[in-house]
């Protein structure tokens, strides 16, 4: 075969992953604007009557105030923890870091269905440790889910935050207090700036990680609070409800359009810093890592509505 | 008592010393150079009087206050890096206001100090753009600025100069001095180039294995150099050791090598049987026709290194390689050829007798 052939034959294999890969995602989408009352593919008419059913149905109407306040209040959290972790184990010089950086990192590796149990048991029971107590009482509330999800979603802005750091010239920090800036203001002033999209990013996966997170939510959730991935597990359990395609298209475009803006922030990277490399190359590796760390946690944005 | 003040200076970081009884003090408004190869301690010297390490012990004051204990940030101490360390996600304005923002200045103070700081360093309209967008030369410039505008109480340069080429880096060594004078700070400058600390310098310290070796005017310790490493920091020499074979009414005659004799002329009392190393810079040396020397130093010319405004001989004379620089300004012996055999002549003041120390050639 000429080499012209096996680049078409490679460019062919490409696309037929890509779409073995994207269909079932891609399914969802036309499904939920059928208007026959049970899923089917292709769909039934043109309607939107499942999306209106998103808003009236209280089924649905109770979950998405959950899920959207647990996924901020995740983001928030873990980017503040990840945000604080990374400055301790790249600023900081102890015994023991390597052992704690992996720890930091082991949610991602950690079966989830090992951490749901765990959950499960002491967010229910309570952990009696002598006098000190934790948990009990947190099942089916919204603090025990963000706890919860916190834990999964500190590895992004860890190693986002952590790339963003290494790249930061310490002298810079020593160049501000020389200049007269306490250690709170050259975090401040200098080193946040100069983090800050590595910062950003973390934040968005974290919220993505809550966003569509299932196992631990499904464990944690009640009959009266849950989150909307729970509900549509649920819902297709019990019937091929379309509204659960409605809904997975709505979260699927919310998870675009935050990875969209991301997208968006070299340019407002390269305009910010002029021609600096440094600051590119920071964002590209800050981007990349985030990119390959979020691949484990996503993908589950359709899983349900198979 | 002088304006800054350093006392046995201790620094050590594991097992290595890296400063070891460091003491220096400099008057008001002097500029000092710290000169040394890496790993003297020179730039750790810089780091500790700025506050960014913390001393094992000895002590740092400024103007009779001691500040060995004070924070980094509370110190008033202007510091230029040698990468200038302009904060990259500002631009010059707001680079140079930074010192003046944390010590809560007004903002019309602050525009107006600004202005003038960036008129001191000809940056006048630089204002808004970014460090990225600008020359190493005009870097090196906002940097002066940003550590000047705050009226420190003194000013420390860490290699400030290096990594400018050499034309623009000569420019900068006179404008920085002419600055430093205008302003009236106490200036500590860290360099491993001696050109560049005898140009700018009052004093220049010469530092090895975390000591100051001599501290003294730049000609004083080019022209009387405490010992072969000072000599040799401030430029090339060529070092003769040997043992004092006979002393005489005006000098000695030194013993080096295999039976090879020197005649010096020195004021200096030495004893039969001590050992003492000379020094003879390259340009203090002339070549004569044979038998016109006084100092009756035959050699031929075994190569010739045209250098533009100075030729570089190499002579076998004295049972070695002798150095010789001429400047080519013309002239009768000037124009030697190889192989030619010349006469070393020198002034009896050219030949630096020094006490002979180990390590150099």
């Amino acid at each position: 075969m000429t080499p012209r052939c096996w680049q078409l034959l490679w460019r062919a294999s490409a696309f037929v992953v890509a779409a073995v890969v994207l269909a079932p995602i891609v399914i969802v989408v036309p499904m939920s604007f059928t208007a026959s009352s049970t899923l089917t593919f292709p769909p039934e008419g043109l309607s939107l009557r499942w999306y209106q059913e998103l808003l009236t149905n209280p089924d649905w109407t109770l979950r998405v105030p959950v899920s959207v306040e647990t996924a901020f209040a995740t983001a928030i959290l873990a980017t503040l923890l990840g945000t604080l972790a990374a400055l301790g184990m790249t600023r900081g010089n102890f015994p023991g870091r390597g052992l704690l950086t992996a720890l930091f990192l082991a949610p991602l590796v950690v079966p989830i269905i090992d951490l749901a149990v765990g959950d499960y048991f002491v967010w229910a029971l309570g952990w009696q440790v002598g006098p000190l107590g934790f948990g009990g009482g947190l099942v089916g509330t919204v603090p025990g889910l963000v706890l919860a999800h916190t834990v999964l979603a500190v590895p992004f802005p860890f190693v986002t935050v952590s790339t963003a750091l290494a790249t930061v010239d310490r002298t810079l920090e020593l160049a501000a207090a020389g200049l007269g800036a306490n250690p709170w203001r050259t975090f401040r002033r200098i080193t946040l700036p100069l983090i800050s999209t590595g910062v950003l990013i973390g934040a968005v996966f974290a919220f993505l990680t809550s966003w569509d997170e299932v196992v631990v939510a499904s464990f944690l959730a009640s009959p009266r609070v849950s989150t909307v991935p729970v509900q549509i597990f649920t819902e297709l359990r019990q019937s091929y409800d379309p509204a659960a395609a409605a809904i997975s298209t709505v979260l699927l475009a919310a998870a675009l359009i935050l990875v969209g803006m991301l997208a968006l922030i070299p340019a407002f990277g390269r305009r910010a810093y002029g021609r600096s490399v440094t600051m590119n190359n920071q964002i590209a590796s800050a981007e990349t890592a985030a990119l390959t760390g979020v691949m484990s946690g996503s993908g589950g944005v359709a899983a349900p509505a198979n | 008592m002088a304006f800054l003040e350093i006392r046995s200076l201790n620094k050590t970081f594991g097992d290595k010393v890296v400063l070891d009884g460091l003491n220096l003090a400099a008057n008001d408004g002097e500029f000092i150079s710290l000169l040394g190869p890496s790993g003297c301690g020179k730039t750790t010297a810089l780091r500790l009087i700025a506050g960014f390490l913390q001393p094992d012990n000895g002590s740092i004051s400024v103007n009779g206050e001691d500040i060995t204990d004070l924070p980094a940030h509370r110190r008033n101490i202007g510091m230029v890096f040698q990468s200038y360390a302009l904060f990259p996600h500002m631009n010059v304005d707001q680079n140079v206001a930074f010192g003046l923002e944390q010590r809560r200045f007004g903002r019309r103070e602050i525009n107006k100090a600004v202005t003038e700081a960036l008129e001191m360093v000809r940056l006048s309209g630089f204002g808004s753009r970014r460090p990225a967008e600008l020359s190493g030369g005009q870097q090196q410039r906002v940097a002066l600025a940003r550590a000047l505008v705050f009226k420190p109480r003194l000013l420390l340069l860490d290699e400030s100069l290096s990594a400018l080429d050499k034309k623009l880096r000569v420019q900068m060594q006179l404008e920085l001095r002419q600055i430093q004078k205008e302003v009236g700070v106490t200036a500590v400058f860290v360099t491993h180039d001696h050109e560049e600390a005898l140009t700018m310098s009052d004093r220049v310290a010469v530092m090895r294995n975390g000591r100051i070796l001599q501290l003294d005017t730049p000609s004083n310790v080019y022209r009387a150099p405490a010992d072969g490493f000072v000599a040799e920091s401030l430029g090339e020499a060529n070092f003769l050791h040997g043992v004092v074979k006979e002393t005489l009414a005006d000098g000695f005659v030194l013993e080096h090598g295999d039976d090879m004799r020197l005649t010096v002329r020195t004021d200096r009392r030495v004893r039969v049987g001590d050992n003492y190393m000379v020094a003879i810079r390259p340009e203090d040396i002339e070549m004569v026709p044979p038998g016109s020397a006084a100092t009756g130093v035959i050699g031929r010319v075994r190569s010739v290194a045209f250098a533009g405004n100075t030729t570089l001989y190499v002579v076998e004379a004295l049972g070695r390689e002798i150095r010789v620089r001429r400047p080519n300004t013309g002239g009768a012996w000037n124009g030697v050829s190889l192989d030619e055999e010349v006469a070393l002549a020198w002034a009896p003041s050219a030949a630096l007798v020094l006490a002979d120390t180990q390590g150099v050639s």
